[in-house]
């Protein structure tokens, strides 16, 4: 492998970014004048990355930007220390040295010149806060789906990607796995004719990940977690260990239960396979189901929600109940596909062996979703799921979830995306900031 | 209870038509503290739904919540009062919130019902209170006041843009920005030459923010004079980038010059969101100014630049893209080849055959691909005339494209190759023609498989064979079935019945079912391994009884290990009844092997009857810990069932 060129990408930004924290000791520095020239070997310089929310899902993001070639983690940031550490001993060990720097505040990585981009795997509550910094620092972005707790944000983080020019990518991961793309391009093709109606079966239910929940009246909170931070724009509330990791999906503070967790998924892969990325749904109505077991969790339990798209198209997304599978189903007046992360299947059967001609719609190939999104900081080329699509991905979910909580059929306009005459509805589409935060 | 909360109980009973069993659901809420069960709220929630549902006035209930508000109830219930007034509270409420702002424990709560509450009664509410807040309440209420989009806040917010408070003076712009129009933008104009970085910086994107404002609601001469303030060098680089951007939305061609200008910026964030900016604007002047631009750009500007000539699909781009296959940078050349793909034409395809039989490692993977993308009625064609016309690797490179394009026309091209004196030529020809060629073509290649030199090759041949048989919804296996019965040699006798059992057809049953009964154990063999890949269950009652008491062990594990595969499918059975056919194929298991295989299968089909039968081998020491892990499955299934039910 020809030696890589320690060029400027960060020498480009010394001396140019007003406020950047100082970068004394990067080994990418090279003069100004030495940036223009074109070596003898490949001018794609190592994408230098920070990962700001190292639990769970982040933890695996660490994992996957430290397999990927070409990719330099120097930075992990975190408010649970232990979650911290974990990261940067993870990081240490791959590239067997101790340069990893540790923070706790975000607003200190956004700050470094010297980093490229950024993964984002912090709360939903937290994605619009750290997401547009983000993208007004001048970082491209691999966020965590949903996009963002609410319509509202995620809009803001579509205008914030957009404004700065910022390469974005969703993990809306199954994009990128070939058995997936293989029935979005069947679907697309027409290989079961018009569709009339897609099933998304989402997982239902509140799941007590660690068998935490039961641990939901306010205590102390343990020292190695800020959790006046972890709260964040969220309103006030006393710590619990049901309220935090993992489990805050389930309280519509932080997160939107099951429905908002995977409307990312299978609404994705559903509107993938529909040709819907740049538009949305006529009306949403939804229902759920809701228990008061728990002290902490207020999100439904169980939910169904129908969208109506033009041209009659139905889609129901449901959770907690038997007569959907999970997965995404696209059903046509020639046949089915039915997909999911345990296999794919059709009928009739031999649908799924139909190629794709070269003239007909081919879905973009991916290696890996972690990889797709750094070829695209480097080509600047779209990712195989940018912020706008994932606003329309998780727009079924927004409005359904307003629907589920105001009882309301919601009437939206897919092009100005604004609930229709429902100024109480419209309500939802956002929610409040605790102070000082704001987007 | 206080006084306050018994009268109030009364005042809502006496309301005409309300039923009185929300009295002891408030009295619970008025008490509510966290960590206390949720119920009360629970209900209340409902209540609200199901008013909101049936569009009925809550001009009763949202009295009620403000009075809440100004009795003794907890804080935890005020919270829960304020959460609910900012979605069914109107100017009725504002009073009553306004009072609750300067207290520090009340004012985050009051503040999240103000922001959402529509009208000019709550934005009036905050900005009264603004004067006299301070710390995190002050820049609460001048966030809420920049998300109400609040014209009249304008005013107030304009000196704070300058505090020495570096929170309000953040929030302050931030809030201007978002309010947008001329007085805000003038307020922020004034305040980018008494500011200092960083406040100058926030500043200038709050501006640059009112500027879009402007551009969206028709003032697109305002807007620009705002980029073109703020897009000049000096400004920072992503202030730089967004008034950049503003300009190619706003201006169209009109800032194809500008961007063009900043394609050369020695800051690398603003070149290359110059090239995307460029890239963004239609139109042929636009491409011009790309292609122009390639060739005096650094390596790492020219891949950024030829991939968004690529997504403009522009044919102008195609030659930069094949000057730059030459390119010294890896990067370029990946770049074009990849571009070539999708802008790539007719005489793209020696171009790309070529790279993919001379190059290496990505690069060949990418002309590879490209090859097999390439779009035009034209390309087809070209591909099938190359193959005639060309030799080795670029011959074989062309020869795999026919094949992943699926080209029909290349087949007689192909079974000339699959004739080949070149060993290499042959298996890709043949691998080829699985998706090439059509039933019609299978005489053509039962008689090239007949002939194939050696058991590698009879079996490639044996596989495209089957696969295009297989096209038809009933495969026509006569002739092969009539091969196999007048073939005197064993080893093709097996490959004809591979064949035949790979496609599935029902007229092959029969012909394997016999093939069980052949003296030669290489056919029996052959027999067993294609009922084992049949696509339906149908084979099971064959391979049971050759489990059971075939002569040969090594053939009864085989038959074991296909009825498990076949188990296995989707059939119309119970649970209950697959855990009595998995209990069989259990009883014949004679190796940890196949018992792991029918412990690991049982989950599938949870119900009593299958765990029972994983509990059986709990004390079977070979295969203990995926017993136990087969019962813990299937017993966390059945619970989960319980439950849903």
């Amino acid at each position: 492998m020809p030696a890589r060129r320690q060029i400027g990408r960060r020498g480009f930004l010394r001396g140019f970014l007003n406020g950047a924290a100082a970068i004394a000791g990067s080994p990418h520095l090279v003069p100004a004048s030495a940036l223009r020239a074109e070596g003898p070997t490949a001018p794609s310089d190592t994408i230098t990355v920070a990962c700001i929310g190292t639990g769970w899902q982040g933890g695996n993001n660490v994992k996957s930007m430290l397999e990927e070639p070409g990719v330099r983690l120097l930075a992990v940031c975190d408010i649970d220390a232990r979650h911290l550490e974990s990261a940067k001993s993870a990081v240490d060990q791959k590239y067997e040295n101790r340069d990893c720097k540790t923070y706790h505040d975000f607003e200190e990585v956004l700050a470094r010149a010297d980093i490229d981009a950024v993964v984002l795997s912090v709360p939903d509550h937290w994605h619009g806060i750290v997401s547009v910094r983000a993208a007004e620092a001048g970082k491209d972005i691999y966020g965590e789906k949903p996009i963002a707790h609410n319509f509202a944000e995620a809009k803001a983080i579509c205008e914030a990607v957009d404004r700065h020019g910022r390469v974005w990518q969703t993990g809306s991961w199954q994009r990128s796995v070939s058995q997936f793309r293989h029935a979005c391009e069947l679907v697309r093709n027409g290989r079961i004719g018009k569709v009339h109606r897609v099933e998304v079966g989402l997982p239902g239910g509140l799941t007590d990940f660690d068998g935490l929940g039961h641990l939901d009246a306010p205590a102390p909170p343990p020292p190695h977690l800020d959790f006046d931070r972890w709260l964040g724009p969220a309103p006030e509330a006393p710590y619990s260990p049901a309220r935090v990791h993992k489990t805050w999906r389930w309280n519509l503070d932080y997160g939107g239960g099951m429905l908002m967790d995977w409307v990312g998924h299978h609404v994705d892969t559903a509107h993938w396979g529909l040709g819907l990325d740049d538009t949305g749904p006529l009306e949403v109505e939804g229902h759920g189901e809701f228990t008061s077991t728990n002290r902490v969790w207020n999100a439904p339990a169980k939910f169904r929600v129908t969208a109506t798209y033009a041209g009659g198209l139905t889609m129901v997304i449901s959770g907690g109940y038997d007569d959907i599978r999970r997965g995404a189903k696209w059903i046509g007046e020639e046949g089915w596909i039915w997909v999911d992360r345990s296999g794919i299947e059709a009928q009739p059967r031999n649908v799924l062996g139909s190629r794709i001609l070269p003239e007909e719609i081919h879905l973009e190939r991916s290696s890996g979703h972690h990889h797709n999104f750094i070829e695209c900081v480097r080509t600047r080329r779209q990712t195989l799921t940018p912020a706008h699509v994932a606003l329309r991905s998780a727009t079924p979910g927004y409005l359904g979830l307003i629907s589920i909580l105001t009882g309301r059929r919601i009437r939206w306009d897919p092009v100005k995306q604004e609930i229709l005459g429902d100024p109480v509805a419209e309500r939802w589409l956002q929610r409040p900031m605790r102070s000082p935060w704001h987007v | 209870m206080s006084k306050i909360l018994i009268s109030l109980l009364c005042a809502f009973a006496a309301e005409a038509g309300r039923p009185a069993s929300l009295e002891p659901l408030l009295e619970k809420i008025a008490a509510y503290e966290y960590g206390q069960s949720r119920e009360p709220l629970v209900e209340f929630d409902a209540y609200v739904r199901g008013s909101l549902a049936r569009g009925e006035k809550l001009d009763g209930l949202e009295m009620r919540l403000i009075q809440f508000l100004k009795a003794r109830t907890t804080l935890a219930a005020k919270d829960f009062a304020c959460r609910e007034l900012s979605l069914i509270g109107t100017a009725a409420s504002a009073p009553a919130l306004a009072a609750m702002l300067p207290r520090a424990e009340t004012s985050e709560m009051a503040r999240y019902a103000l922001e959402r509450i529509p009208g000019p009664e709550a934005a009036e509410a905050l900005r009264k209170a603004l004067p006299g807040a301070s710390g995190r309440t002050r820049v609460g209420i001048v966030n809420s006041l920049g998300e109400r989009r609040d014209a009249r806040a304008v005013p107030l917010l304009r000196p704070l843009v300058i505090s020495r408070d570096a929170a309000v003076a953040e929030a302050a712009a931030a809030a201007l920005g978002k309010i947008g129009g001329k007085a805000a933008a003038a307020a922020l104009d004034a305040a980018l030459v008494r500011t200092s970085d960083p406040q100058r910086t926030r500043v200038a994107a709050a501006y640059i923010r009112c500027a879009d404002g402007m551009a969206a609601g028709g003032d697109r001469a305002g807007a620009l004079r705002i980029y073109a303030r703020l897009g000049i060098p000096g400004e920072p680089p992503m202030i730089r980038v967004a008034a950049l951007r503003g300009l190619a939305r706003t201006a169209g061609k009109g800032a194809i010059g500008p961007l063009s200008r900043e394609i050369e910026s020695s800051n690398r964030l603003v070149q290359t969101a110059a090239i995307r900016f460029l890239a963004g604007i239609p139109g042929p002047e636009a491409t011009a100014a790309l292609v122009e631009a390639v060739p005096r750009l650094p390596a790492e500007g020219r891949v950024i630049a030829l991939s968004a000539l690529v997504t403009r699909g522009d044919a102008a781009g195609r030659q930069l893209l094949v000057d730059a296959l030459n390119s010294g940078a890896p990067a370029v050349r990946l770049a074009a080849l990849e571009g070539l793909g999708k802008l790539g034409d007719e005489s793209s395809v020696l171009v790309l055959a070529g790279a993919a039989a001379t190059r290496e490692g990505a690069e060949q993977a990418a002309a590879r691909e490209s090859l097999y993308a390439l779009g035009g009625a034209g390309i087809d064609p070209a591909i099938v005339k190359a193959i005639g016309s060309t030799k080795g690797k670029v011959r074989i490179e062309l020869i795999r494209a026919a094949g992943e394009r699926g080209i029909a026309a290349a087949t007689d091209a192909l079974l000339a190759g699959a004739r080949d004196p070149d060993r290499e030529i042959r298996r890709e020809s043949v691998r080829a023609l699985r998706e090439t060629a059509g039933v019609s073509s299978a005489k053509s290649l039962l008689d090239l498989m007949l002939a194939a030199e050696g058991a590698s090759e009879r079996r490639e041949m044996g596989r495209t064979l089957a696969a295009v048989l297989k096209k038809s919804g009933n495969p026509p296996i006569g002739l092969v079935v009539a091969a196999y019965q007048s073939a005197q040699a064993i080893p093709l006798r097996a490959a004809l019945l591979e064949v035949i059992g790979q496609t599935g057809s029902g007229d092959a049953l029969p012909v394997l079912r016999s093939g069980l009964q052949a003296d030669h154990r290489e056919i029996s063999r052959t027999a067993i391994l294609a009922l084992s890949d049949w696509p339906t269950p149908a084979p099971m009652s064959d391979l049971l009884p050759v489990a059971r008491s075939d002569p040969d062990p090594a053939n009864q594990v085989l038959a074991l290990r296909g009825y498990l595969k076949l188990v296995a499918l989707p059939s119309g059975r119970t649970a209950a009844e697959t855990a009595r056919l998995l209990s069989e194929a259990m009883a014949l298991a004679k190796q940890p092997g196949e018992k792991k295989a029918v412990l690991a299968l049982l989950p599938g089909f949870p119900c009593q009857e299958s765990l029972q039968v994983a509990r059986a081998s709990l004390g079977d020491a070979t295969v203990a810990g995926e017993a136990r892990m087969a019962v813990d499955r299937i017993s966390r299934a059945l619970s989960i069932k319980k439950e849903s039910r």
